[in-house]
């Protein structure tokens, strides 16, 4: 659950953009239209670990730097706007060795979850990967289904 | 060799009109799927889980030809179970495999013979969810460490959402039948 002491921080704009990473299991295939679909496992964390954008441009740096040594995951980004739409809130919560990690704070429920997920851009790959691709770097990572 | 033993939500009593059971046991290191052998009333998947458990489901005989989704369902149940802590790079943690029976038992009664298996996702908190996306349709349903199992139901053609407990409503084995 969220701590009580969690606040919503107004210096994250509605505009900012909120980096996620998101695990190559929690890729699954739609079978309505063949392509890739971030499952809303990814979405479900009660405190949802971010990256927040204008902090990592702060300090010269950008999306790239959240992938660093992660290789089996891929990243999104939605808007903080659009987290508190859905009763989220947003807020800070730097790290040793990452400033810029912040949290998205509330009950995701199966309706929030794909809500927030649907909000979701693709930044690493930039457009949705093929979902045959996924399936290769899973094989490649030794993550076979 | 059997020093843990447990039983599952929804199992044992629940489900005694179809005498499935599922139960871990801490044993050896590997993690390979035994499974599929038949007992005299019953068939049997044994699957060996890291740190040294054993999940053991009972499928009744009555389901015969074995449903082509068990397997799969269960080589992806243990390929998540395999997964190290950390697994999501934010603290994720180990997936409980008392969830994931819990979520094969809930199957094995609800699923219709003919759908295709699901896909099996790993959550944060060491649950676990499965979902099918067909058909014009979106089914998850949820085993989170921290709440009863949930289900989420979308019907893309006409936006109807749906929530609710699979493990009581007869809406739900509907909506699977609808997958299917």
């Amino acid at each position: 659950m969220c701590e009580i002491s969690r606040q919503d921080d107004p210096a994250i704009g509605n505009g900012s953009r909120l980096f996620r990473r998101v695990h190559l299991r929690q890729i699954v295939r739609d079978e309505n239209t063949g392509m890739t679909l971030i499952s809303s496992a990814a979405f479900k964390d009660h405190e949802l670990s971010v990256d927040v954008e204008s902090i990592l441009l702060e300090r010269g740096l950008d999306e790239r730097r959240c992938l660093e040594n992660h290789n089996a995951h891929r990243l999104v980004s939605m808007l903080a706007g659009e987290c508190r739409q859905f009763e989220q809130i947003v807020c800070i919560d730097p790290e040793e060795g990452n400033p810029a990690h912040g949290l998205v704070c509330g009950r995701k429920t199966g309706r929030n979850a794909r809500s927030l997920r649907d909000l979701c851009v693709w930044v690493i790959p930039p457009v949705a990967p093929d979902y045959q691709a996924i399936q290769e770097e899973k094989q490649r990572l030794g993550l076979p289904d | 060799m059997a020093t843990f033993a447990t039983q599952f939500p929804g199992s044992a009593a629940a489900l005694s009109d179809r005498d499935v059971v599922a139960q871990t046991y801490w044993v050896g290191q590997s993690s390979t799927v035994i499974g599929g052998s038949r007992g005299s009333s019953n068939r049997e998947f044994a699957v060996e889980l890291p740190g040294g458990r054993r999940l053991v489901l009972t499928i009744p005989f009555e389901l015969d030809p074995m449903p082509a989704w068990i397997s799969p369902t269960v080589n992806a149940c243990v390929r998540i179970l395999e997964l190290p802590a950390n697994w999501d790079s934010y603290g994720g943690k180990r997936i409980r495999a008392e969830l994931v029976a819990g979520a094969l038992l809930i199957l094995i009664r609800s699923m219709p013979i003919d759908l295709t298996a699901p896909s099996v996702v790993p959550l944060g908190d060491g649950g676990v969810q499965l979902e099918w996306h067909r058909r014009q349709q979106d089914l998850e349903i949820t085993f989170s460490a921290d709440e009863s199992p949930q289900y989420y139901y979308r019907n893309r053609i006409t936006d109807e959402e749906l929530e609710g407990s699979p493990s009581s409503s007869s809406e739900f084995a509907q909506l699977l039948r609808n997958l299917a």
